[in-house]
């Protein structure tokens, strides 16, 4: 659906922040992006969603250069984001945040990430972090783009929201077809997804196997089978 | 159409939601918008007073061409040399003056250095024989002022204009009849024709506004109120008369120009004209007395100009920079609109329309305000001509509109110039 070949990318060419990077990502799947703060996973989602130019190779979408297709457009159509912060527009309520690029109805995306009815008119500032994150998503969703592009979407909330949150992307993944990449810092988060991905000195690497990298985090079991395009009840530990 | 038509309405519903829920900014910016307008309102409104003023006062002012022949008699400036004039330089009128100086038969004049003595002088007085004389040089300036009937036209026959005073020394009203005499003497200098008469119907009385201090020492007929106007063509029968001569402006010959600015154009074209070659005809305007009385209100014109100029300016680089910073607050909003797909020029054309929405508020408010303060202004200092006009209000909107778009698309610059992943690193 979309991937990227041979992908390059710095700000300053003696300090590249990804280099040589082809990972294909499908429809239908819940990827996990792993890796250390600065190591390029927001970079890559950056290139994925056309906010960036690669300095060298190209994203693909169903075939197509981005660049081709245009950037605007790539954003426009294909990629929808859903921030760390929420980011959500402050001064608006929840039903006027998710119907900014509504393509769907709002009401419908908002029943889908589970937002009760009566919190739709308030001022999004008024809700907690786990009602702000459901609303970026259902903003996500009702502009029904096929790509969802996640970045941290739990780093700021409790394990509950965290858990809520994810379920709704694994959701959107397996029931509605989308691609959902999403970039977290936690490996228990990221063993809930289809796929991982884990940027180490050589590169993205496919984690399919016993997760050494767990070994260190309290809350996971040391060894976590992940198999790669298999649905919720094929992960196993 | 449809699409361009859905888009805009969704940008104005963002625009209003916007300025609505961030009432602490639309009350600020409509405020400062008010004040702009308020300004350039006033300013519009005094430059236009100025205009105005100046207007009315070159059209009070006339300007005038004097010409005179120089000396020589072959060259007399006859009535159709006058017309010829006239059109050359397309004067709003004409009139050539004769002077002669007649005694008054059935009335008495404004006692003068003469009457105490009884010389016969003392019924001397002078006929200013005009072509129209509401163009003669002391009603344009003012120093006479018709106050019953009418002035003396071309063809008018037998007619006279006389002063307030003599008419109510002698018990004259229009309609009245005076009667002339030529008389043997010195002044007149007639040398046919004595003992002529002529007759004149009072068809005006006029007002001497111009002080002449005390008339004891003044011949009777140097005292403006004992002095007569008489028409063209009567003026013209009297000077054939006494002198022989065919009918020409023996004191020379006036053109009057509505707008004063013209004159020195005017004067050029005489000049350029074989028919007044100068050395036998002497031309002056009145150009350099414009000039004098215009200065000040020219000066506070430029001075008006400069200051509208400056608050413009002023006024933008205010705008530039609490736009900028109100704009820069907003770059995370731009980068999440931005990476939901929406373009940059529907963000642009969102920004401009919320800044057009507070000016539009500011400028209707200021309107009305502008008005009202020109009225009490107005009524206050009892000044005429402090009005607005449609076109006026519709020039300020669009010179403060254009200003506050050319503000905000400068304080968008900055942020327009970045792209669209800087901009989204503010929120990632």
């Amino acid at each position: 659906m979309i991937k990227t070949e041979d992908l390059t990318f710095y700000y300053h060419e003696y300090r590249k922040i990804l280099e040589h990077v082809s990972i294909t990502f499908e429809k239908g799947n819940l990827y996990a992006i792993l890796g250390a703060s600065g190591c390029g996973k927001s970079t890559l989602l950056s290139l994925l969603g056309g906010l960036l130019t690669p300095k060298v190779g190209k994203v693909l979408y169903e075939g197509t250069d981005i660049a081709e297709y245009g950037l605007e457009r790539h954003r426009q159509d294909h990629v929808g984001f859903i921030f760390q912060g929420y980011n959500l527009i402050e001064y608006m309520t929840v039903a006027e945040n998710v119907a900014l690029t509504a393509k769907q109805s709002p009401e419908t995306a908002l029943q889908k990430v589970g937002l009760e009815k009566d919190l739709w008119k308030q001022n999004v500032l008024k809700l907690s972090g786990g009602q702000q994150q459901r609303v970026a998503i259902a903003r996500a969703l009702a502009s029904d783009k096929p790509v969802l592009l996640a970045d941290e979407p739990t780093g700021n909330l409790d394990e509950d929201s965290a858990q809520a949150v994810l379920d709704i992307l694994k959701k959107s993944a397996h029931e509605e077809g989308r691609c959902v990449i999403m970039v977290t810092h936690s490996s228990a988060l990221a063993a809930e997804a289809d796929e991982i991905y884990r940027y180490t000195d050589s590169g993205f690497q496919t984690e399919d196997y016993d997760l050494a990298i767990f070994s260190d985090t309290e809350n996971v079991p040391e060894t976590i089978h992940i198999n790669r395009n298999k649905k919720d009840g094929d992960i196993h530990a | 159409m449809v699409t361009y038509m859905h888009n805009m309405q969704k940008i104005t519903t963002k625009a209003l939601i916007c300025l609505t829920r961030k009432r602490k900014k639309t009350i600020i910016l409509t405020t400062v918008f008010l004040v702009l307008s308020v300004t350039m309102l006033s300013g519009i409104l005094i430059y236009h007073s100025i205009e105005n003023a100046l207007k009315e006062l070159r059209e009070q002012f006339y300007g005038c061409i004097n010409v005179n022949a120089v000396g020589d008699e072959n060259f007399p400036l006859t009535p159709n040399l006058a017309s010829l004039a006239a059109e050359k330089i397309g004067a709003d009128g004409f009139t050539g003056v004769t002077i002669c100086y007649l005694s008054v038969e059935n009335i008495s004049l404004i006692p003068g250095r003469f009457t105490s003595s009884g010389e016969p002088a003392m019924y001397l007085t002078r006929l200013n024989s005009c072509r129209d004389s509401s163009l003669a040089r002391d009603f344009t300036t003012d120093a006479l002022s018709l106050s019953q009937g009418r002035h003396l036209a071309f063809d008018d026959k037998g007619k006279a204009l006389i002063s307030e005073n003599l008419a109510e020394m002698n018990g004259l009203e229009l309609g009245d009849r005076i009667t002339c005499v030529v008389t043997d003497d010195l002044v007149t200098n007639a040398k046919t024709g004595l003992g002529g008469k002529y007759e004149f119907e009072i068809a005006g009385i006029y007002q001497v506004k111009q002080k002449q201090g005390s008339s004891d020492s003044r011949a009777e007929c140097d005292i403006l109120d004992n002095a007569l106007y008489i028409d063209e063509s009567t003026g013209f029968q009297i000077e054939k008369k006494i002198w022989n001569q065919s009918p020409y402006y023996a004191n020379g010959l006036t053109l009057w120009l509505k707008d004063p600015e013209k004159l020195e154009h005017a004067m050029q074209i005489l000049k350029d004209t074989p028919e007044f070659a100068p050395q036998y005809y002497h031309m002056e305007s009145n150009r350099a007395e414009y000039d004098h009385s215009s200065q000040p209100m020219h000066q506070t014109e430029q001075i008006l100009f400069i200051f509208l100029a400056a608050i413009s300016g002023i006024g933008a680089v205010f705008l530039i920079a609490i736009l900028s910073m109100w704009n820069y607050e907003r770059m995370p909003e731009i980068g999440v609109l931005l990476s939901l797909g929406l373009k940059k020029k529907i963000i642009v054309l969102q920004l401009l329309l919320e800044n057009s929405i507070l000016f539009l508020t500011g400028f209707l408010m200021a309107v009305p305000l502008t008005l009202l303060c020109s009225l009490l202004i107005g009524n206050l200092g009892s000044i005429e001509h402090i009005a607005l006009s449609l076109g006026d209000i519709f020039i300020a909107g669009i010179a403060v509109w254009i200003l506050c778009g050319f503000s905000a698309l400068l304080s968008l610059i900055r942020i327009m110039k970045k792209s669209p992943s800087e901009i989204v690193t503010t929120i990632m």
